[in-house]
C-alpha cells in the first residue's frame, strides 16, 4: 500500500494524460463515426461506397498495428505528430469506423414512415437525416455506443507502444521498479479503468435521460 | 386547367401492374374520395402524386408541373402537397409544435418565431393547442392524427392527400378526425382522400373514384355513385362495405 502512495502521483499523471488522450479520440470518433455511418445509409452508391470502403479497411486491422501505422506512416507522409496526437487519431479513427456500422444500423432501423413524412413535406435528404433520422438513430443505439466508447478507453493502454506516456504506461514503469507488489500496482490500475469507465456510463446515463425527456 | 392530372400512368412491381393506365383530373379546390378494394392500387396512385413513388409509364402534372422530371425541383413541390399518413408518422423526438416548425423552418426558412405562432394557430384549428409542448406520444390516436394534419398545413399547400387518415384509429375518434376534414373541405382545400368512411364520402366529396386492379373504373358523384354504381364492381364493393 506504501508503494502505491509513493508512486501515486507519478501514475496519476499518466491517468490524467489518458483522460485527455480518450476524450479527445471519443470526440474525433463521434465526428467521424456517424459522418461514415450516415454516408453508408445513404441512397447513392458515390457516397455509400466509399464509407463502406472507409469501414472495411480500418476494421480488417489489428489496433496496435493501426496505432503503429498511424505513427509510423503519417510521420512519412509528412504530418509529425507527437506521439499523443498520432495517438489520438489512431483511436479516434479506428473507433470511428465501429460507431459508423452502429450508426448504421440505428438508421435502419428507424421506421421508413419517418423518412416519408420528413421527405413528403419538402424536407431535403440532407435535413431528413440530420433533423429526423439520425436523433432517433442515435438515442436507439446510445448503449451500444457507449460499450465502444468504453473499449476505446481500455484500448488507450495499447498507445505507449509508440510512447505515450499514459496511465498504463506509467503502471508498467512502477511495477517493474517495484517488482514485488504486482497485485497491488495492476489492481490500483483496474480500479483507476474502472472508475474512468464507470464515470463515462454515468455521464452517458444523464445524456440519455436528457434525450428522452 | 387542373391541379392534378393522371394521363395513362403506370406502374409496376417486377410483373405485378399496380397502376394500369390511370386518367385522372382533379380540379382546384375539388375534394375526391378514392375508393377501391385493397390492393387497388389507391395508396400507390397517391404516392405517385408527389412522387413518394416514382412511374413506370404516363405523365402527370401537378401545380402545372412533372413531379417525376428531373427538372422539377421535387422539394419544393412536395412543399405545397400536404401528405396524411394512416399512421400519422409524427416525429416521436420533437414535441407537438416541433413537429409542425420543422418544415417552414427548414423549408421555407421561416424565423422559429413565426412558425410558432403560426403552429398554435393550427393547433387551435384541429382542437388541441394544450397540446403544444406534449410529445406525440403521449397524444391519443385522434390527436396525433390532428396534428399530422396542422403539420401538414403548416406548409401552406394548395393540396391535401388522405390515405386511410382514420383507419387507425379507435371508432370514438374517428369523428373527431373526420370534423377537421370536414372543416378543411369547406375551406376550399384541394383534397384527394382514401377512405373506407362512406358517410364523408357521401357528404363531403364532390366526386368519388371507384378503382379496381389498377384502374379508374368509375367516377361519379357521389349521389349518383352511392344511389346506382355503374359498374359490376362497384356494386359488389358497396355491397360488401355496407356489411361491415
Ligand atoms: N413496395 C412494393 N413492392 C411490391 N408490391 C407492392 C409494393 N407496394 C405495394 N405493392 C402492391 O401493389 C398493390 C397495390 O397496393 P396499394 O397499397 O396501392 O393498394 P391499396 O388500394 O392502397 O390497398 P389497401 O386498401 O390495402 O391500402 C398491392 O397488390 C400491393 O401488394
Ligand atoms: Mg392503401
Amino acid at each position: 500500500m506504501g508503494a502505491i502512495i509513493d508512486n501515486l502521483p507519478f501514475m496519476l499523471a499518466g491517468l490524467w494524460e489518458t483522460a485527455k488522450l480518450a476524450a479527445l479520440a471519443i470526440v474525433l470518433s463521434s465526428v467521424l463515426g456517424v459522418l461514415a455511418g450516415a454516408m453508408r445509409s445513404a441512397r447513392s452508391r458515390f457516397v455509400r461506397w466509399p464509407a463502406i470502403g472507409y469501414i472495411q479497411l480500418i476494421r480488417s486491422a489489428p489496433l496496435i498495428v493501426f496505432i503503429l501505422y498511424c505513427y509510423f506512416v503519417l510521420a512519412d507522409l509528412g504530418f509529425d505528430l507527437t506521439p499523443f496526437w498520432a495517438g489520438v487519431v489512431a483511436l479516434g479513427v479506428f473507433t470511428s469506423a465501429y460507431l459508423a456500422e452502429i450508426v448504421h444500423a440505428g438508421i435502419a432501423s428507424v421506421p421508413p414512415g419517418q423518412w416519408e413524412a420528413a421527405r413528403a413535406s419538402g424536407l431535403s435528404q440532407a435535413s431528413t437525416m440530420r433533423d429526423v433520422v439520425l436523433p432517433q438513430a442515435l438515442r436507439r443505439m446510445a448503449p451500444a455506443l457507449v460499450s465502444e466508447f468504453i473499449k476505446l478507453i481500455k484500448d488507450t493502454s495499447l498507445v505507449s507502444i509508440i510512447g505515450v506516456f499514459e496511465f498504463f504506461h506509467r503502471v508498467e514503469v512502477t511495477n517493474s521498479r517495484l517488482l514485488t507488489e504486482p497485485f497491488a500496482v495492476l489492481g490500483f490500475a483496474a480500479v483507476c479503468y474502472f472508475l474512468l469507465n464507470y464515470g463515462l456510463s454515468r455521464v452517458a446515463r444523464r445524456l440519455e435521460l436528457r434525450l428522452d425527456a | 386547367m387542373p391541379i392534378i392530372e393522371f394521363t395513362g400512368v403506370q406502374k409496376s412491381y417486377g410483373d405485378l401492374e399496380v397502376l394500369n393506365g390511370i386518367d385522372l383530373s382533379v380540379a382546384e379546390g375539388e375534394v375526391v374520395v378514392l375508393l377501391g378494394p385493397s390492393g387497388s392500387g389507391k395508396s400507390t396512385l397517391l404516392r405517385c402524386v408527389n412522387a413518394l413513388e416514382d412511374v413506370s409509364g404516363g405523365t402527370i402534372v401537378v401545380n402545372g408541373r412533372d413531379p417525376h422530371s428531373k427538372a422539377t425541383n421535387l422539394n419544393e413541390l412536395r412543399s405545397g402537397v400536404g401528405f396524411v399518413f394512416q399512421h400519422f408518422n409524427l416525429y416521436p423526438h420533437m414535441t407537438v409544435a416541433q413537429n409542425i416548425m420543422l418544415a417552414p423552418v427548414r423549408v421555407k426558412k421561416v424565423s422559429k418565431d413565426a412558425a410558432r405562432r403560426r403552429a398554435m394557430e393550427l393547433l387551435e384549428r384541429v382542437g388541441i393547442p394544450e397540446k403544444a409542448d406534449s410529445l406525440p406520444t403521449q397524444l391519443s390516436g385522434g390527436q396525433q392524427q390532428r396534428v399530422a394534419i396542422a403539420r401538414a398545413l403548416a406548409m401552406d399547400p394548395a393540396i391535401m392527400l388522405f390515405d386511410e387518415p382514420t383507419s387507425a384509429l379507435d371508432p370514438e375518434m374517428i369523428q373527431e378526425v373526420l370534423e377537421v376534414m370536414v372543416d378543411l373541405a369547406g375551406s376550399g382545400m384541394t383534397m384527394v382522400v382514401v377512405t373506407h368512411e362512406m358517410g364523408f364520402a357521401r357528404k363531403v366529396a364532390d366526386r368519388v373514384v371507384f378503382m379496381d386492379g389498377g384502374r379508374v373504373v368509375e367516377s361519379a358523384a357521389p349521389d349518383e355513385f352511392f344511389a346506382s354504381p355503374s359498374t359490376e364492381r362497384a356494386q359488389e364493393f358497396l355491397r360488401r362495405v355496407s356489411h361491415i
